[in-house]
């Protein structure tokens, strides 16, 4: 009796429910099937741009330009904040009411787009093909089609303070640590107990991660002879007491009061750095380290900032112009002056006004030593093991003892699934 | 002692007394450990009073030795006559030299050392004298409590209150510090400021805050109201009512309980779609009353302890099932409708993991959790951290209140329920 | 014979019987709904049900337009809104064939009523009787459709995941999905060393959390609220609001600001230096053991306000003849709270214990919030982490490997397995069973 009337309730309400998911699931508006406009006539389009938070007014100002430029396009739009970080995660938990252009760091732009849920970038991106270099289109790059406009590389280097060091004697790592600054002053901070930071002494040591091109899903060679001299370097480095680890922000803060001679850190930093240290703070690529006997050149992640159009969206046509648009010299200019992105276009970096900014120097000398960020989903799998042995080394837990069995266990949570 | 004062249980005077003498003892029982040999309190109290530059705590230490002095004075004055005036006197010295002495635990490194007797003092050179103090402080207040015959709760209730309120201390204390940062390495701010809480309200901020705080009341408001009176609804029902497939119906509710819902909130979110109300509040108090049912227990248990007698004389009476429920079992369970209420509401008040997901890049419909928890963002925190605390503090601000007014309900509502 | 044909009539007219017997209204809207559910489904709900069998056959497409000169995408089935509202569809099926079989019965007590002469209510009756007799209708129908809608089939949805092939290669909506039967199960089962290997030791941890974490708040908040409701104890409104305090900041933000606190150059680690405790940083979040300690601490600091609060409600309610009695037989206060203070209290709140140690196994927010698992540890497969509960752990499998078929199996055994624990341990408990009272 009980349950019978339950589900005479039950039935009334879901019938609602179902017949409303259903037009949410069976609307299948053919995405691309705009009417395009014949020549002269002009088409209006609604487009949804998400950018981070500091971008919203020069955005602003790009796409109002845009519609000036394009008298095919009247272009209504919105303009929402959300962050290069969060837009992937958006745009899977709803493609329908995700914006049309949004940013997406290189590295997740495969995973995306193996996902459906780009839109290839072809119309008038030769116009500013020429200019980028194979690193980055090969990071926007799946099967000879190209899901995105770089627009900024994405690294870490070095800043220092030039009161404590010179400049020869931040080439190598290990000059650096040997100097005395005096009591109470800390060499060198870096991250190790977060995996975007300790690859660099793995991949400086000639470790690949995924195989050479970074498309090998089953490659890790970080356990051979010289990804164990590499973590012997960091055990060493974790037990300097001139060694301060930057767990949120500590290195960053002590850098700034003048207290750490160096820190490794991404373009972000430069303007509070630039504000407390002045005219003291220096920048340079990552050093060289004598890892296991040899001298080498430490070498981390670099990946894009890139602009991406979604799959589904209603105006393909307009969208990935205007995405091209966002990415093209005069606009990437704009939002190196505003915001410190520095440009990845040749004719930018080569241009005086960059060459004058040593951050920007030292952030493309550091692109040029740096490995792609390898772009496979399988990619997802790394930074866990990887943060779990900086950690470990880190705290203590990981030594010289059982070194090889840890980095055995690293490269099976990397390179393993599951299923097998 | 066979003496009898109307008011004092003076079985354990004679347990006061050797108490109190104890603890004066270690006025003249070495100190600590210090450079050349050890010294007990009262020389060390002299030799920093000829020190010139010494810690601000050094006051702490006098007034120790004051308390003990005065305790012991009046534990003599005591023993010579006793009266009801004098013990009551003798327990408020006490209690002061009691938390005298506990904050001589805290400070004793900043007085020594401050005092520059010694260098590098750590708690465990702390010797016999001042263990000796520490401890029979307590035992002598213990008794005396006893004699006065004061509850004793108070000694763990003040130690437990300082346990407790020491972090929202911090909180409140980080939303006034007008120096920015994480990481800051004092307790006190150098500074104090309001410009946290200004800058939250201010017209040009990132956040629009007073926004959310009122999104966020709806929501509160709304669930408090429908998810109480389906709580205590359904639990009214499987505590009062018997029939078929209720137990089958409480298992349900236990097992789907047990199944981790973060995994089906995509599937949450795609029925809400489909019936048009996603991204918007609404769906937040829907989603939130639709699964309020499965925290019968509480009220459930409460009700059951209500004699069914009362109801059954009810119905005598001629009165219905519905009307026994609003006029006697919810007049006698105030206590349990103030605790539901509450706690749905803090509830709402306080979710972010739906909502984060829920709300997407619409900023204007945010509640304050998903606001905040987008400041700890760690590009941000460091800017953003005493903004951060002074939201948490007015977040806080309207449960404060909430509980305050509903305390009355609460424990007017308890002593009215029936007895046994 | 009349009486046979008109019951065999309602077999198919939903409500026909009733209408026989004079309950018109009721009649046609059992009528009305056999009427609705039948357009649905051919409207619809066939067309769902086969997608439910096939999980979508077109994938989504892209061609490049010559004449635009770019590529354009059509859409193609989504396996994921298919396998979803296949499921709404089956759920609105089944609730459908539970209503006509109240529909017949309800038109079988009517024929028999009226062949006996007795009343039949009519419509009106019908409404008030949900006032009294059928209460329960009136009390748990908004209840069973929230639960419906927005639990149960969202659970369902997410059982059936774990028969498909959704994992990183298949994700929509540029890809399809399909069944794979019990695969995933058979894999996880038979192959895996490597999650056996994290999953007991994880699985451990969970069972050690969820007990602690319970018990320790619900004794401490019992000690506190008896502090605080004994006799001489002034200010309880003052001292229960200093403690309420601790609540009123939502949890995420104080466990955020907690983690910090506690962290290496955290204010705990900065004041225990100056106050030489120490001389060096205590690892409170980032060695296994003292970070295993510190969230059950923390949980501590911000449970026992909660169990407080219930306690203080409780208490009250305890007869206070008990008390007196007690007292002149010369009970010392221990002997009162084992044998009257904490019987009563057991016995209310059992039920209370469970549903928090169920939550507590499943507290997905503390440990996210204050430690996120971490420290990770290499012992580990993934690098799950030492604090990381089997939610947690599984929330990362999600994220970090896109594999949701195997999430959705793995969830499916932590759910077995805490189920069959729950049901044992409790089943049997004083509480559940003896509703009738405390005596």
């Amino acid at each position: 009796m009980k349950l019978k009337k339950f589900g005479a309730l039950m039935l009334s309400a879901m019938m609602l429910a179902g017949a409303f998911v259903g037009c949410g699931s069976t609307k299948e508006e053919g995405a691309g099937s705009d009417k395009q406009a014949s020549a002269g006539e002009t088409q209006d389009v609604t487009l949804k741009i998400w950018v981070p938070e500091e971008e919203v007014d020069i955005t602003d100002a790009m796409v109002k330009k845009f519609d000036e430029i394009h008298d095919e396009f009247n272009i209504t739009y919105e303009i929402a904040v959300v962050g290069i970080d969060e837009a992937p995660a958006n745009l899977e938990t709803d493609a329908d009411t995700a914006a049309d252009i949004f940013y997406t760091p290189s590295g997740g732009v495969a995973d995306l787009a193996n996902k459906g849920l780009l839109l290839p970038i072809v119309k008038d991106f030769e116009t500013i093909k020429d200019e980028l270099p194979e690193s980055a289109l090969n990071a926007v790059t799946v099967d000879d089609i190209t899901y995105a406009v770089p627009f900024s590389p994405n690294t870490f280097f070095m800043y220092y303070n030039k009161d404590l060091y010179t400049e020869d004697e931040v080439k190598n790592l290990d000059t650096m640590m040997a100097k005395d600054l005096g009591e109470g002053k800390y060499n060198f901070g870096s991250k190790m107990t977060d995996s975007w930071y300790t690859e660099m002494y793995f991949l400086g040591n000639e470790g690949t991660l995924f195989g050479e091109d970074g498309q090998d899903p089953t490659d890790c060679s970080f356990n051979d002879a010289n990804g164990l001299a590499a973590g012997e370097y960091l055990i060493d480095l974790a037990h300097n007491p001139k060694y301060i680890e930057d767990i949120d922000g500590v290195a960053g803060s002590e850098f700034k009061n003048g207290n750490c001679g160096a820190v490794t850190s991404g373009a972000w930093s430069a303007p509070e750095f630039r504000e407390a240290l002045g005219d003291s703070l220096g920048a340079v690529a990552l050093p060289t380290a004598t890892i296991g006997g040899k001298e080498v050149q430490l070498s981390n992640f670099v990946d894009f900032k890139t602009i991406t159009v979604k799959s589904n969206t209603q105006y393909p046509l307009a969208a990935q112009q205007l995405a091209v648009y966002m990415g093209n010299a005069e606009n990437c200019l704009t939002r190196y002056e505003k915001q410190g992105d520095i440009p990845v276009l040749a004719s930018l970096a080569a241009s005086d006004e960059i060459q004058a900014d040593f951050v920007a120097s030292a952030l493309n000398a550091q692109a040029a030593k740096a490995t792609n960020q390898p772009s496979i989903p399988k990619m997802g799998d790394y930074w866990d093991p990887m943060k779990a042995l900086g950690e470990g080394i880190y705290y203590g837990d990981v030594t010289k003892a059982n070194l090889q069995e840890q980095l055995d266990a690293l490269v099976d949570s990397i390179t393993g699934t599951l299923t097998e | 002692m066979n003496r009898t004062v109307i008011g004092l249980n003076l079985k354990y005077f004679f347990h006061s007394i050797v108490a109190t003498l104890l603890m004066f003892t270690g006025l003249f029982l070495p100190y600590a450990s210090i450079n050349d040999g050890r010294k007990n309190i009262l020389s060390i109290a002299l030799s920093l009073t000829g020190v010139n530059e010494k810690s601000g705590l050094t006051l702490f230490m006098y007034l120790t030795i004051v308390f003990t002095i005065m305790s012991f004075v009046l534990c003599v004055a005591n023993i010579i006559k006793t009266t009801k005036l004098s013990f009551k006197t003798w327990q408020v010295l006490q209690a002061c030299a009691t938390a005298f002495w506990t904050f001589l635990l805290f400070s004793s490194k900043s007085i020594l050392e401050g005092g520059n007797l010694v260098k590098g003092f750590l708690n465990k050179n702390l010797s016999i004298g001042y263990w000796l103090g520490f401890v029979f402080a307590y035992v002598a207040l213990v008794f005396i409590m006893r004699v006065t015959q004061t509850n004793r709760g108070y000694i763990a209730l003040t130690i437990m209150s300082v346990i407790w309120v020491f972090p929202i201390l911090w909180i409140v204390l980080t939303a006034l510090r007008a120096e920015p940062g994480y990481y800051v390495g004092y307790f006190f701010p150098k500074h104090l400021t309001l410009d946290n809480f200004a800058k939250l309200f201010a017209a040009d901020s990132v956040i629009p805050f007073a926004k959310w705080w009122l999104n966020t009341f709806i929501v509160a408001m709304c669930a408090c109201v429908i998810n109480t009176l389906i709580i205590l609804a359904t639990s009214y029902i499987l505590s009062r009512t018997r029939f078929a497939g209720r137990k089958a119906f409480m298992n349900i509710l236990m097992i789907i309980g047990l199944f981790p819902g973060f995994m089906s909130l995509i599937a949450v979110y795609n029925i809400l779609k489909g019936l048009g109300i996603n991204q918007s509040l609404f769906a937040l108090i829907v989603v939130g009353a639709a699964g309020a049912a499965m925290g019968y227990h509480v009220s459930k248990g409460f009700f059951d302890t209500i004699p069914r007698a009362i109801d059954e004389a009810a119905i005598i009476d001629g009165a219905s099932r519905l009307q026994i429920f609003t006029h006697i079992t919810l007049p006698l369970s105030k206590s349990i409708v103030v605790y539901q209420a509450l706690g749905a509401f803090l509830a709402a008040w306080s979710d972010y993991i739906f909502p984060s997901m829920l709300f997407g890049d619409k900023q204007s419909s945010y509640t304050v959790a998903v606001g905040l928890y987008w400041l700890t963002d760690f590009r941000r925190i460091d800017a953003y951290y005493t903004q951060f605390a002074a939201g948490a503090v007015i977040v806080a601000i309207p449960i404060v209140i909430l509980f305050v007014w509903l305390q009355r309900f609460y424990v007017e509502g308890l002593s009215g329920s029936v007895k046994g | 014979m009349r009486k046979d044909i008109i019951s065999k009539i309602s077999y198919v007219v939903c409500g026909a019987a009733n209408v026989a017997c004079g309950q018109i209204l009721k009649g046609l809207i059992f009528l009305g709904i056999e009427i609705s559910y039948i357009l649905f489904m051919i409207l619809t709900g066939f067309e769902r049900l086969r997608g439910l069998i096939t999980l979508g056959e077109n994938v989504q497409g892209m061609a490049f337009n010559e004449e635009l000169g770019i590529y354009e995408m059509s859409a193609g089935d989504n396996s994921m809104l298919i396998l979803l509202s296949g499921v709404v569809t089956v759920v609105i099926t089944i609730a459908f064939i539970l209503f006509w079989l109240f529909t017949i019965s309800s038109g079988r007590a009517a024929l028999n009523r009226a062949k006996e002469g007795k009343h039949n209510n009519n419509f009106i009756e019908d409404i008030r009787s949900l006032a009294n007799k059928n209460i329960r209708f009136l009390f748990l129908s908004v209840p069973v459709v929230g639960l419906g809608v927005f639990t149960v089939m969202p659970l369902i949805y997410m059982i059936l995941m774990a028969f498909t092939n959704y994992d990183s290669n298949h994700q929509p909506p540029g890809n399809l999905f399909d069944w794979v039967g019990i695969k995933n199960f058979i894999t996880l089962l038979s192959t895996s060393d490597r999650l056996s290997a994290t999953f007991w030791p994880v699985l451990g941890w969970t069972l050690i959390w969820g007990f602690a974490a319970t018990f320790s708040c619900y004794f401490g908040g019992m000690f506190l609220a008896m502090i605080i409701n004994s006799k001489g104890i002034e200010f309880k409104k003052v001292w229960r609001t200093i403690f309420v305090l601790t609540m009123a900041i939502p949890a995420f933000i104080s466990l955020r600001v907690v983690a910090t606190m506690l962290g290496e150059k955290g204010i705990f680690n900065v004041l225990l230096q100056q106050w030489g405790f120490t001389n060096s940083a205590l690892p409170f979040l980032s060695n296994g053991t003292w970070a295993r300690f510190s969230v059950i601490i923390v949980n501590f600091w911000i449970g026992v306000p909660v169990t407080m609060l219930m306690v203080s409600g409780i208490l009250m309610n305890i007869p206070g003849e008990l008390y007196e009695s007690a007292k002149i037989d010369g009970a010392s206060p221990f002997m009162m709270f084992r044998k009257i203070t904490f019987p009563y209290m057991w016995f209310v709140t059992t039920p209370y214990l469970i549903s928090n140690l169920i939550s507590n196994f499943n507290n997905f927010n503390t440990i996210y919030f204050l430690t996120a698992g971490e420290p990770l540890t290499l012992n580990y497969y993934k690098g799950a982490g030492k604090t990381d509960l089997l939610v947690t752990w599984l929330y990362k499998l999600t994220k970090d490997s896109n594999d949701y078929n195997l999430a959705a199996t793995i969830g499916i055994i932590i759910f077995v397995i805490s189920a069959i624990f729950t049901l044992v341990s409790f089943s049997r408990s004083n509480a559940l069973k003896n509703e009738e009272g405390f005596s």
